[in-house]
């Protein structure tokens, strides 16, 4: 699907429960299902890496390997797969800080890739 | 807990299989069809005798069962057919049991039937872009998975090659398995590396096939005059899917929490317990997965998956031999046939027919297999 270019990733936040949720523009709340208009959108400016492989294999188009995919914690509970911007595991540590740069992708939405905080790219 | 198969004996009284094999230009309906032949002589019953197909597939498409069907004979019966991702075998064979038991029918066939390529998911089309271009990659979620393991449980690149020396083992003695060749530890460890601690050898392969099972009641089995010494009885059959990670117990990641529950309740519906199980077949679609699976379901403790397999306990003639078949890793994961895969072998492991590969004194067995999203089904079988 296409969406508008951003610069600034966001998850939401329950109004009812006080969760968080990813994306921004999800459903509904992933703890207590309230929906969208219980969801206020909120700026995710760093996460914390808590785990990373490195892919080898041509596994999706247009996605060029060797590349490292992580598990982040965007929100305390929120942990989702994303793509770090580091060209091997050696440069990162578990527990590390990033900060997510958006990419123009072809479709004209943002591709997200994570840092290490205080080296962005 | 529903206990309507206790209640009410459901038996598989015949199995058949299209053998696993690499992407081809077989049609699916000669896949299908072979399967259900075959289960058909091994019941003993004519096609006029089935009431109900419930048909398993993720990627055929509409009407799959009617359009390969007919060419059995248009007898009227009902046709259903479902999917649920790499569980749509296992839950056709659950809602054809269930139907039985019900009394809907006395006899149902359960089918899965699958080519590869043609499936969509619909993860990719629930408006929401995410945040990974791997997001719905399973093999990345897995070797994920296998690192955090690897780290928290001190599993060790050998432990995860050693599933696939054995089930690429139980593999090369399965007429019905996609690869088979035995491999060694030096070559599943120097195969091409995938992602994370993976080589190729270690990940289910792309593939095509069939399996069918027929089951029927008590009175079925008596009208219909079938040999009741070769019938195994259903004991339980369960689905669940993933509760969020906040509500499993602290460390255990919510795919390996949802086995161990729809493992348990199944076990519980059954009356019996892990540590009575001669067979399992499991989801080891990549090797990682029957380490811990083996642990959730309870057939070792926690963290002894490792060691549980190194002893040779999970090999064929040992405790209980965890996917005698090969599993998704040797004999294949076509999507829709495998659960009902699992389930056949499972029967002729019972039954004493697994030539070859035979685990002795075989009496009670579990088949458990997960599909994306994630959900579960869990079916527990008795030779009684």
């Amino acid at each position: 699907m296409s969406e508008p270019f951003a610069t600034v990733l966001e998850l939401a936040h329950c109004a009812d429960c006080g969760a968080h949720s990813f994306p921004a523009r999800v459903y509904g709340c992933r703890v207590c299902g309230a929906p969208r208009e219980r969801l206020n959108a909120v700026p995710c400016t760093q996460a914390v890496l808590r785990n990373m492989v490195t892919v080898h294999a041509e596994l999706v188009p247009g996605l060029p390997v060797p590349c490292v995919i992580g598990e982040v914690e965007l929100a305390p509970g929120v942990i989702e797969e994303a793509l770090i911007g580091a060209r091997d595991e050696t440069t990162l540590q578990l527990g590390m800080a990033l900060t997510p740069v958006a990419e123009r992708a072809a479709d004209g939405a943002s591709r997200w890739r994570f840092v290490p905080a205080g080296n962005p790219q | 807990m529903s206990r309507l198969l206790m209640e009410r004996p459901v038996h598989v009284v015949g199995i058949g299989l299209h053998k696993y094999q690499f992407p081809s230009d077989t049609p699916y309906v000669t896949l299908g069809l072979t399967a259900v032949r075959e289960a058909l002589a091994d019941a003993g019953l004519a096609w006029k005798q089935i009431p109900l197909a419930v048909v398993g597939t993720g990627a055929i498409g509409m009407a799959t069962g009617r359009v390969m069907l007919r060419h059995l004979g248009s007898t009227g019966l009902e046709v259903q057919q479902v999917e649920n991702a790499s569980a749509s075998g296992s839950t056709a064979l659950r809602v054809a049991c269930l139907q039985v038991a019900a009394g809907e029918h006395d006899v149902a066939l359960a089918l899965g039937v699958d080519k590869h390529g043609d499936a969509r998911r619909a993860a990719n089309k629930d408006g929401l872009a995410p945040l990974s271009p791997t997001a719905n990659v399973p093999l990345v979620k897995f070797a994920l998975l296998a690192r955090r393991l690897m780290r928290e449980m001190g599993l060790t690149i050998e432990d995860l090659a050693a599933v696939a020396v054995k089930n690429h083992g139980n593999a090369a003695l399965n007429p019905y398995a996609q690869f088979r060749k035995p491999r060694t530890m030096e070559q599943v460890l120097n195969a091409a590396q995938v992602a994370g601690d993976l080589t190729g050898l270690q990940c289910t392969p792309r593939g095509e096939g069939a399996a069918a099972v027929i089951v029927a009641s008590e009175a079925a089995i008596k009208r219909l005059g079938l040999e009741r010494r070769r019938a195994v009885r259903v004991l339980s059959s369960v689905s669940t899917s993933e509760r969020l990670a906040d509500d499993a117990p602290p460390g255990v990641p919510p795919i390996v929490d949802m086995v161990g529950v729809s493992s348990r309740l199944a076990l519980d519906a059954a009356g019996v317990g892990a540590s009575e199980l001669d067979l399992v077949e499991l989801h080891d679609a990549f090797s990682i997965e029957e380490i811990v699976y083996s642990e959730a379901i309870g057939v070792c403790a926690r963290g002894e998956g490792a060691r549980y397999l190194r002893s040779g306990a999970s090999a064929i003639g040992g405790r209980c031999a965890i996917n005698a078949s090969g599993g998704l890793i040797g004999m294949g994961h076509p999507i829709g046939p495998t659960g009902v895969g699992q389930v056949a072998e499972i029967v002729r492991q019972l039954r004493g027919e697994a030539t070859g590969r035979q685990h002795p004194k075989a009496r009670l067995a579990l088949a458990h297999m997960i599909g994306l999203g994630n959900v579960a089904v869990a079916h527990v079988l008795r030779r009684d």
